[in-house]
């Protein structure tokens, strides 16, 4: 092995991985190049646009801007990890569709991440909310009124279900 | 054909367009930002190699500032730091020693954590509300709080304009670990200290004092930046006397002009031990952004009166509480 590099263990959607990596690498290069998950994009590279957002340990984080060395022993959810194993997507991805919520589709994995990680924190937010929660992650194309509709409709719809 | 000739567009609009940040990806710039990474299990070890290394270490805690910069290249480092792998350097604690009470916050507390922590919300709320108004200025979403430290921020470029005056009107202290021991000192000095050489300390923890119960008022505020400039913060910390007319004792403190936060004396001066009136409020933001800003250009002096006057109306009202008058 490479004397430079280092080994890292951490959970990546559910797997259990054990990498040798260079301190440099970040979770965005570790989860691109090294475990072939491309669904996690990169885009500015600092820290601006929020297309390369995953989750760790619960959090929404920009993973080109951590290094893989700092989620050793972490558990991550990239968007691949956000349909069960059957292949059912979540609600949130269902209401993405239904709602047309993206374009180019570019952003839209770091759009689902961060979206992921602010409903399972806070259920029931306003549009308010949502707006802030989400001013990290920009788009270029759809604008901005499909996705809050679709985080939206996805609060209601958990909110009819729960009485 | 198209796997031949792809690289070579990519090549050249590489080197012409793209920005050094595009470049992640390519062994080529990975190879040109190689740095040994350290772990440290205490500060005391983490100082030790700062002194080793010198300036050609960097150390990091969230990472979220220096990471950006490194992959644009802008940083080199050559030793890496990670304080996050010292334990016992995230906390929000109530402490009480030697006849001081107050709450201590560790250097590696994230500015998430913090937000949301009961005991800042209670009783350094002035703390919470810079915390939750910071925007960052490439990335506004609260999310990136949760990377971001209070101790990593406040040794960042934009520390002047949110943390730090709300630490200042607080008396916050900074304790810092060197290789012979701790040292505390005022968040002025910690500003001071930082720019002078040879000296290889780091910040362990902040030290907020217990804040009077009553007759106190305390507020943030802040503006959006202006022009490529940072955006400013305005702290204030406002007593009034018993019947609620004089003011005792007002602090203003101004981040986001120059590199360290400043506090005014002028302002306050023409408010200590005068009635609350209109028009005092007026002239001490007056005279508060003019000594603040000294030569910066007229916008940036309006903003920042703005600001300051607004902080001191809040800080009235909230002294007075139930019986504000809507100053």
């Amino acid at each position: 092995m490479d004397s430079t590099k280092k080994v890292i263990k951490l959970k990546v959607n559910g797997e259990a991985y054990e990498v040798a990596i260079k301190p440099r690498m970040t979770l965005l290069q570790l989860l691109r190049n090294e475990l072939g998950l491309t669904g996690t994009k990169q885009a500015c590279m600092d820290n601006s646009c929020g297309a390369c957002t995953v989750i760790v340990d619960k959090m929404a984080v920009k993973s080109c801007s951590i290094l893989a060395m700092q989620v050793n022993g972490k558990e991550i959810t990239s968007v691949e990890g956000l349909a069960s194993k059957d292949g059912k997507l979540s609600p949130l991805q269902e209401s993405f569709l239904e709602h047309s919520a993206f374009q180019c589709g570019f952003c839209t994995p770091g759009k689902l991440m961060s979206s992921t990680a602010m409903l399972e924190e806070m259920p029931d937010p306003t549009e308010e909310d949502v707006r802030r929660d989400m001013e990290g992650n920009l788009c270029r194309c759809t604008g901005y009124v499909q996705y809050l509709e679709a985080i939206m409709d996805v609060v209601g719809k958990r909110k009819e279900a729960a009485k | 054909m198209g796997n031949v000739s792809c690289p070579i567009r990519l090549q050249t609009k590489t080197e012409v367009y793209m920005r050094p940040g595009y470049l992640g990806d390519l062994e080529s710039f990975i190879d040109s930002s190689k740095f040994e990474y350290l772990e440290p299990n205490s500060l005391q070890e983490a100082c030790s190699i700062l002194a080793r290394y010198k300036e050609k270490a960097r150390v990091i805690a969230g990472g979220t500032e220096l990471i950006p910069l490194i992959q644009q290249g802008k940083a080199r480092p050559d030793c890496l730091i990670n304080l996050k792998s010292i334990p016992n350097l995230q906390f929000v604690e109530t402490y009480s020693d030697f006849g001081e009470e107050g709450i201590k916050i560790g250097s590696g507390t994230t500015l998430f954590d913090l937000g949301r922590s009961a005991i800042i919300n209670e009783k350094a709320a002035v703390l919470a509300e810079a915390i939750n108004q910071r925007e960052f200025r490439l990335n506004r979403s609260r999310w990136a709080y949760y990377m971001a430290t209070i101790g990593g921020c406040l040794f960042s470029p934009e520390r002047a304009a949110d943390i730090a005056p709300a630490l200042m009107v607080l008396n916050a202290k900074a304790v810092r670990q060197g290789i012979q021991g701790w040292e505390t000192m005022s968040m002025q000095d910690l500003f001071t200290a930082d720019s002078e050489g040879g000296v290889y300390e780091i910040l362990g923890e902040i030290r907020i004092p217990k804040q009077q119960e009553s007759e106190v008022g305390l507020a943030y505020e802040k503006g959006p930046a202006t022009g490529d400039g940072s955006s400013i913060g305005v702290a204030v910390f406002l007593r009034l006397d018993l019947k609620h007319v004089d003011v005792e004792e007002i602090r203003i403190v101004v981040g986001g002009i120059g590199n360290a936060p400043i506090e005014s004396r002028e302002g306050p001066a023409i408010m200590t031990g005068n009635p609350i009136d209109d028009h005092l409020i007026i002239d001490a933001a007056d005279m508060a952004a003019e000594e603040v800003c000294g030569a910066s250009d007229a916008e940036i002096i309006e903003k920042t009166r703005e600001l300051i006057e607004e902080a001191i109306r809040h800080a009235i009202d909230r002294s007075i509480g139930d019986f504000a008058l809507g100053y």
